[in-house]
This record gives C-alpha cells, sequence and structure tokens, in this order.
C-alpha cells in the first residue's frame, strides 16, 4: 500500500469515525444518563438525511440551514419520544427497548413506503475537490471531517458547561443529583434533545456524501452496538475511541479484504470481547430492574 | 382444559382445510417455540436480543448436514440444536461474565455475526440464499404437505412445553425464579447465578437451533436476511405482548395474536411493521404484563375470561 493510498483510507476512515461518533456520542449520553437503550436513534440519524434532502433539494435552502432543521426537529421528535412514550415505561428496561424500537419502525416504514429503496442525493455543498500531493478528497468529505470534528469539541464543551455538569451529575446518581437541585425529570428532557439531535445531524452531516436511504439507519445502528460494546456502555470516551477504531477498521479493511471487510470488523471485535468484557473503557453499568 | 385443547390441536388440520391458514399456524409453532426460548432467559432477568442468530444456526446446520454430508433429517435435527447451544455456551460464557447489560448487547453482535458470515461466505449460498433444501423423509413417506408439517412442527412444539414445564417445576426452575426476584437474594442462598443463567440461555438456544432446522426444511430456502435482528425484536414482542411472567403460555398467545391478527384485519405487509409497532407501544404503556395479565389488572373482566379460559389460563 503507498502512501497516496494510505492518506486517502486515513480520512475516509475519519470520515466514517467522525460520523459514528457524533451518533454513538449521542446514543452512550441517553443510555448512560437515563439508561434507557434507544433503538429510536439510528432512525433519527435516517430522518436527520431525509429533513437534509427536503430542505436543500425540494426547498432549495442553504446547507447551513438544512443542518440546524435536522437538529431542531430530531431534538424535539426525542423529546416527543421521551415525554410520551418512555417517561410512562420507566422501571422496565426491556419496556423501554421496546417502545423505542416500536417508535423507530413507524418512522423507517413510514420512510420505505414514501421513498422507496433509492437513494436520495443532494447536489454537493462545496463544489469540487482538492489535490494533496496525489491525493484527491472531495470537499464535501472534507467538511463533513471538518463539521464533524467541531461538533465532538463542542459537546465536550457542553459537558463542562453547569448544564452538562447536571447531566453528568444525573448519570452519577440520580437521587443524590436531586438533593443537590437538580431536576431529573427537566435533565431526561435535555439529554433525550441533545442525544437525538446529534443523531439527527450527523444524518445531516453525511446526506451530501452518502446521500439519504430508508435503510441507512438500521445500518448505522449496528454500527453504535459495535462502538457502544467496544467502548464500553455509557463511557463517552469510550465512544469516541471505539467509534473512529472502528472507522478506520472499515476503511482500512475495505482496501485490504475488500467484500469481507465487515467480517473482518467482527473478527477483531470478537477477541477484544473476550478479553475487555466490559469494553475499552467502561465500567459495568447495571441494568435498573 | 388440556382435555379440550389436545384433540383440538390434532383435529385442527381437518376441520380448517385452508392451506394458507395452516401455514400461519405453522409459523406461529415456530416463533412459540423462539419466544418461550426468550422468555427462560427473562426468566433468569437475561434479555437476549439475539434468537435469530441461533435460529439460522440451526438452520443453516441442518441444511448443510444434509446437503453436504448426506445426513437424513432426524440426525441433523438434534445435532442442529447442538450447534446452536455450543455456540450459545462459547459466546454466553464470556457475555455473561460482564453482566447482563453486555449480555443484552452480545447477543445482538453475536445474530449480526452469524448473518454476516452466512451472507459473505460463498458455501452457505450468500446474500442469495442457500436453495434446493431436501424435505424430511420418514422411511418411504416424504413430508409434502402442510398438514405433515403441522403435525411436525406441533411435536416439537409439544416436546419444547414439556421440558420448559418440567424444568420450571424442579430444581433448576426455582433457582431461576430465585435469580429473577433478586440476583443478590439468589447469591446470598449459594446459587451460582453465572452457571444458571448460562444453562438457562444454552437450554433455549438448543431449541431455538432445534426449531431451525425445521423451518430450513419446512421452507427449502434460507436467504441471510430473514435472520436479521428486526426477527430477533419480533421475538421479543411475541413474548411481551402475551405476557413477560407467563413463560409457556404467553410467547404462544403472543405468536398467535401478532401472526394471525394483521392478517384478520387485512392490513398489507408493507403497513404491518406499522401496525404491529403501534400495538407494542399500547401494550408497552397500558398493559405493561401483556395480554394475560389482563384478568388480573381489570378485575371487573376476569370473571367472563376465567370462565372462557379455565383454570389453566393463571398459571405459567
Amino acid at each position: 500500500m503507498d502512501w497516496g493510498l494510505f492518506f486517502q483510507c486515513l480520512v475516509n476512515g475519519l470520515a466514517i469515525g467522525g460520523i459514528y461518533a457524533v451518533v454513538a456520542s449521542g446514543f452512550t449520553l441517553v443510555l448512560g444518563t437515563m439508561k434507557v437503550f434507544n433503538f429510536a436513534q439510528g432512525e433519527f440519524y435516517m430522518l436527520g438525511a431525509f429533513v437534509t434532502f427536503g430542505c436543500c433539494e425540494v426547498l432549495h435552502l442553504h446547507y447551513a440551514i438544512a443542518l440546524m432543521a435536522a437538529l431542531g426537529t430530531m431534538a424535539l421528535l426525542g423529546v416527543v419520544l421521551q415525554r410520551i412514550i418512555i417517561r410512562y415505561t420507566y422501571g422496565g428496561f426491556f419496556h423501554t427497548v421496546l417502545a423505542t424500537i416500536a417508535f423507530g419502525t413507524i418512522f423507517r416504514q413510514t420512510a420505505v413506503i414514501t421513498f422507496g429503496k433509492t437513494d436520495r442525493f443532494i447536489s454537493p455543498v462545496v463544489k469540487g475537490r482538492t489535490m494533496m500531493g496525489d491525493i484527491m478528497m472531495s470537499n464535501d468529505k472534507l467538511l463533513l471531517i471538518l463539521l464533524g470534528v467541531t461538533l465532538i469539541a463542542l459537546l465536550h464543551y457542553f459537558m463542562k458547561l453547569k448544564v452538562g455538569k447536571a447531566i453528568r451529575a444525573v448519570t452519577e446518581d440520580q437521587e443524590v443529583a436531586g438533593l443537590q437541585g437538580i431536576n431529573a425529570r427537566q435533565i431526561f428532557v435535555i439529554t433525550m434533545a441533545l442525544g437525538c439531535g446529534l443523531a439527527g445531524i450527523s444524518g445531516a452531516l453525511i446526506a451530501p456524501v452518502l446521500g439519504a436511504t430508508a435503510d441507512m439507519g438500521h445500518a448505522v445502528f449496528v454500527k453504535i452496538l459495535l462502538v457502544i460494546i467496544i467502548g464500553g456502555m455509557g463511557s463517552m470516551p469510550g465512544a469516541l475511541l471505539a467509534a473512529f477504531m472502528i472507522g478506520m477498521i472499515e476503511s482500512f479493511g475495505y482496501q485490504i479484504v475488500g467484500g469481507y471487510n465487515e467480517l473482518a470488523l467482527l473478527c477483531f471485535l470478537l477477541p477484544l470481547l473476550f478479553l475487555r468484557p466490559g469494553g475499552l473503557l467502561g465500567r459495568p453499568l447495571a441494568i435498573p430492574e | 382444559m388440556i382435555a379440550i385443547i389436545f384433540p383440538l390441536l390434532i383435529l385442527l388440520p381437518f376441520i380448517i382445510r385452508n392451506d394458507y391458514v395452516l401455514h400461519l399456524l405453522i409459523f406461529t409453532c415456530m416463533y412459540s417455540v423462539l419466544g418461550m426460548g426468550f422468555s427462560i432467559m427473562w426468566k433468569n432477568r437475561l434479555i437476549s436480543c439475539g434468537q435469530a442468530g441461533f435460529f439460522a444456526m440451526g438452520a443453516y446446520t441442518s441444511a448443510l448436514l444434509v446437503m453436504k454430508a448426506g445426513f437424513s433429517f432426524w440426525l441433523a435435527l438434534p445435532i442442529a440444536g447442538l450447534a446452536s447451544a455450543l455456540l450459545a455456551l462459547v459466546i454466553f460464557s464470556a457475555a455473561l461474565r460482564a453482566g447482563p447489560l453486555i449480555f443484552f448487547g452480545m447477543s445482538l453482535v453475536s445474530s449480526f455475526i452469524v448473518m454476516e458470515v452466512l451472507g459473505t461466505v460463498e458455501y452457505f449460498g450468500g446474500w442469495e440464499g442457500l436453495m434446493g433444501i431436501p424435505r424430511p423423509q420418514a422411511a418411504s413417506y416424504v413430508f409434502l404437505s402442510k398438514t405433515s408439517y403441522y403435525y411436525l412442527v406441533m411435536v416439537l412444539l409439544l416436546l419444547n412445553i414439556v421440558v420448559f414445564y418440567a424444568l420450571y417445576n424442579c430444581r433448576i426452575g426455582r433457582a431461576w425464579t430465585a435469580i429473577g426476584s433478586s440476583v443478590r437474594l439468589a447469591e446470598a442462598q449459594g446459587i451460582n447465578v453465572y452457571r444458571y443463567r448460562l444453562g438457562a440461555s444454552v437450554i433455549a438456544c438448543f431449541f431455538a437451533g432445534v426449531i431451525g432446522a425445521f423451518y430450513a426444511h419446512y421452507q427449502n430456502l434460507l436467504v441471510p436476511t430473514t435472520f436479521s435482528f428486526l426477527l430477533s425484536i419480533y421475538v421479543q414482542m411475541f413474548a411481551l405482548i402475551g405476557g413477560l411472567s407467563f413463560f409457556i403460555a404467553g410467547p404462544i398467545v403472543g405468536a398467535g395474536l401478532m401472526v394471525f391478527l394483521p392478517e384478520l384485519l387485512r392490513v398489507t405487509e408493507q403497513f404491518q411493521p406499522i401496525f404491529h409497532s403501534i400495538l407494542i407501544i399500547l401494550i408497552v404503556i397500558f398493559l405493561p404484563g401483556g395480554l394475560l395479565s389482563a384478568p388480573r389488572r381489570f378485575p371487573g373482566l376476569s370473571p367472563m375470561l376465567r370462565s372462557i379460559l379455565g383454570k389453566g389460563a393463571t398459571g405459567g
């Protein structure tokens, strides 16, 4: 493998890993704070991509507005899910799992019925390509990496703010956080909005590069699970590490083993799980009874 | 109760005489077996999200043994179950050490691995599927009609029910109940929680494998994408809709309802997932104990229901 190809793979890996990192951060935030396994996360990502498609191609709005629209609508939908369904299934981890699956399936199937199985493409946001030595990258991919990294940095800054601290306190111990005057129910709404909004905006980020399909939510959700399991349940740094790791393995694996790409990823995962069943940076998270 | 149901089950193909309804009944039986496998793990407060993977493992093992190695179906059936059980033993012995949440994630990932392996490796038929799986034969009798398959799956289902019933009512079952009510308390009683949980998941996956072998020879065609994690989720839904605290009757009622209700209401195939989802959300919010818990939740209904269902419906 020559250096040109190597850097090409590196950039692809960063792009894929960045997307996984953003979606998985939202997922792990909700999992850690609310102890809710949000199976609808993948569908929020898919809907985010379709919102972007609608804004850019149907309404002909600017991409920045589309990004905000995807973030806003998905955050709103997350709050709806929390207020209408999850709130009433507290106490049953398993019930919440099935409720989020059902909620996601409704949107997924609606998307399949309305858009079919064909891809919807969005015209490039930043036209043209950038040459770096002998490697060539589309500007959209670079934009994706840039925005992805910015988002992750923003999220970490957010977790240092007062709200972020409150979220972390609730993650640690809900009752003790309550004694400090933190309203856990309010925090749950904020967490859900943030988690689902992150899924929506990452769908909006990927839309100019890969387009939007009804099936994309399902595909990304499997990867989120891998990220969560490798990184450790409910651990944000673990999720970031694992997301970029999986992105790299996917991108380099595609060059080296071709169609056996996914298989290579799983072959890597299995021994890791036997060595560290709790994930790389995770600590055991108990299912609330 | 049993005296009414048992002859009814045997006579059912002669009463219905409709191949499509029989086909749905066969699927109900298969789903019931998978659902009961889920609920035996749920009894230990383990949430399995990978029953589809073990189902697929059994299906492919049996199909390949019969097609490539020339085994008879009757020998391949238990071997398929053992293969699934072995896979479960390997995966879950590692996953259970890390706790129930990792078990949940690992079961999901393992079913994904199984599907991916079956799809990418050409020997297993690839993504287009494995075609031309021979039908089971007993001496010179070949299983062709839906009726014969119905009896075969009914035997498997009854075998499953008998084994699970026996397990639930012996020392092992009581240990499982103890683990289900409180892990710490069970540990304090000297129950090896890890070992009992592992045992439960291996037994569940054995039966998932056996019924997978039946599925392979019933459909004569295996496509990897049918074993996606959506099937595992359907299995969970059967158990939930019937009632999570009814370990044997729950999955059967749930599977029957999920298979027959959309057909009765003439919901087209495209809208079926939406229909199922709405049903699940309603059940989760309004009747978290499942349909069989309705008599307990709405006491006004119960005299009527009890007279219809008899005493057997309250156990489980």
